[in-house]
């Protein structure tokens, strides 16, 4: 009998060792009695304490529950829950590169115990406290003395073609990854690539080689051996890939970190007016969790995460959202997370049934949104109207800090300088009459020295 | 007309493409993966080695360094 209340998740139904389900709002995972060899070894040999202790694997208890499909079940385990589950298109450059380096080095250690991953797919890596996270706990299974690297396609995919990609060619390259679920086709990746990159030695062997021996050996559909690969020669391919990993490098245009992003034309006083006033609206409305829309590199965002509250920073822009996680991951900042959006795109729900890969709107609601400075850029960039607006963000918060613009400030101008101004309704009046419509205006303050209004909001129905 | 049409099926027969639905890239990367094994493995074996002679002299030289 199914229990009230639950659910599998879409994304979790490729692996036939269990799945992931919630009951009553917790998050579970059914081990299967497939997976019982595999999964008692991981337990047994030390593999999940050392994993779990250097804080690659997610943490789980096992729990006396009723299984959601009884028949077939083995264990049901609790894992830590991750505040929020981020895609490999959302992630910055070095993201995605500590995400494949951990895998490795999951691997490396699994192997050292005697079991080996089965899966490196992107998407069972999790950001937590700004280190990449394994948290498929069945990705493991006894490695048998001559097997080969199974996941070494999917790794090779899922990280070394849209990093080879991001660093060689255009960083934009991240968003084949929305396309292509399951990673970027080698052979694509392999022409879009530069010639001078088979002289690179890993991307050549792991790429470009790696490429022509599938198309090669794409339709003879012959039985293979798949027992013939020494360990040595197994350690000996995760050191190459790594080392090939370690290699690709990016930083925006020879740019400096230091001095990339300072567009902004607030005073001294009116930025620590504006930081005051976020911090007393936080104050107000206590939320749990925060969404910063247009981030730039995180500094009101921290203003949150720095009180505790788990904050993502979200911008369009990959060299911020590459800052900000340096900065993170610098300074060891546990509740915040930044990652690549495009406001006027955001992710879609992918995959089977649009569900595998759930969308922005539906890994919300989130208790805050920040939209500072935000809304000029939404509707003289996008032609948004401020209803569409405020409906949106309707959906996805609570409670709302947003900054109003006017026309008549400098930031504004340089929108307008080569657009017609077809922009009659971008008034402060109009503004307040579109959002009252979906939020109540709990503060209302000019920052001094500049044109601009902060506002406190909370959705009318909350 | 007949010879036309003989020739056209001739062409569609040896340059259709097989159905993509069943092409396995996998059965590719598996060979490759067991080639470039053998090379990577020897590779690292002999890095091993390399690293653990230089630890060796190294600790030889500190050993030395000290006893004078």
């Amino acid at each position: 009998m199914r229990k009230k209340n639950t659910e599998v998740l879409a994304s979790s139904f490729r692996d036939p060792s269990g799945f992931i389900f919630r009951r009553d709002d917790v998050l579970y995972r059914q081990v299967n009695c497939t997976y019982k060899e595999h999964y008692d070894a991981l337990m047994a040999t030390g593999l999940y304490e050392d994993l779990v202790e250097k804080k690659m694997l997610v943490p789980h208890q096992e729990v006396d529950l009723a299984p959601e499909i009884p028949n077939i079940a083995y264990k049901i385990i609790m894992p830590q829950e991750i505040s929020f589950i981020s895609y490999p298109y959302e992630w910055s450059f070095t993201q995605l590169k500590q995400a494949a380096l951990a895998t490795l080095e999951i691997e490396r250690a699994a192997l050292e115990y005697g079991l080996t991953l089965k899966d490196a797919s992107a998407y069972n890596i999790q950001f937590l406290d700004g280190k990449p996270l394994l948290i498929d706990t069945l990705s493991f299974e006894k490695y048998k003395s001559g097997d080969l690297w199974i996941a070494y396609r999917q790794f090779c995919q899922h990280f070394l073609a849209p990093l080879a990609l991001m660093a060689y060619c255009d960083i934009r390259l991240n968003q084949l990854l929305r396309i292509y679920i399951g990673g970027v086709p080698l052979d694509l990746t392999s022409s879009i690539l530069p010639k001078w990159t088979w002289a690179n030695w890993g991307v050549l062997i792991h790429i470009h080689q790696h490429a022509r021996s599938q198309a090669k050996h794409a339709d003879s559909h012959l039985p293979i051996n798949r027992s013939n690969m020494g360990r040595n020669a197994l350690f000996g391919l995760i050191d190459s890939l790594s080392g090939t990993v370690l290699r690709l490098k990016w930083q925006p245009d020879g740019t400096e970190w230091a001095d990339y992003y300072n567009e902004t034309n607030y005073t001294q006083l009116g930025l620590e007016h504006k930081k005051k006033l976020i911090l007393e609206y936080l104050e107000l409305a206590k939320p749990g969790s925060v969404w910063d829309l247009g981030a730039n590199t995180g500094l009101f965002s921290r203003l949150a995460s720095k009180h505790g509250i788990f904050t993502v920073a979200f911008d369009v822009d990959p060299a911020c959202v590459e800052r900000t996680y340096l900065e993170t991951v610098k300074h060891h900042e546990s509740c915040l997370l930044s990652l690549l959006l495009d406001l006027t795109n955001p992710s879609p729900g992918i995959g089977w049934e649009n569900k595998e890969r759930t969308s922005l709107i539906d890994r919300g609601p989130v208790d805050m949104v920040f939209a500072l400075a935000l809304l000029h850029h939404l509707t003289i960039s996008n032609n948004l109207p401020f209803d569409r607006i405020a409906g949106f963000l309707a959906g996805i918060c609570n409670d709302l800090i947003i900054e109003f613009v006017p026309k008549e400030d400098s930031q504004v101008q340089k929108l307008l300088a080569n657009r017609e101004d077809i922009f009659d309704n971008y008034t402060q009046e109009i503004f307040e009459r579109e959002f009252s419509q979906n939020f109540m205006i709990l503060r209302k303050d000019p920052i001094i020295d500049s044109l601009r209004t902060l506002y406190l909001m909370k959705r009318c129905d909350v | 007309m007949k010879k036309r049409y003989l020739f056209l099926l001739l062409v569609v027969l040896l340059v259709t493409q097989p159905a993509s639905a069943y092409l396995d890239p996998g059965t590719g990367s598996f060979i490759w993966q067991m080639l470039i094994g053998i090379v990577l493995g020897t590779a690292f074996m002999l890095k091993m080695y390399w690293q653990k002679t230089k630890s060796s002299f190294k600790k030889l030289i500190y050993h030395e360094e000290k006893k004078h």
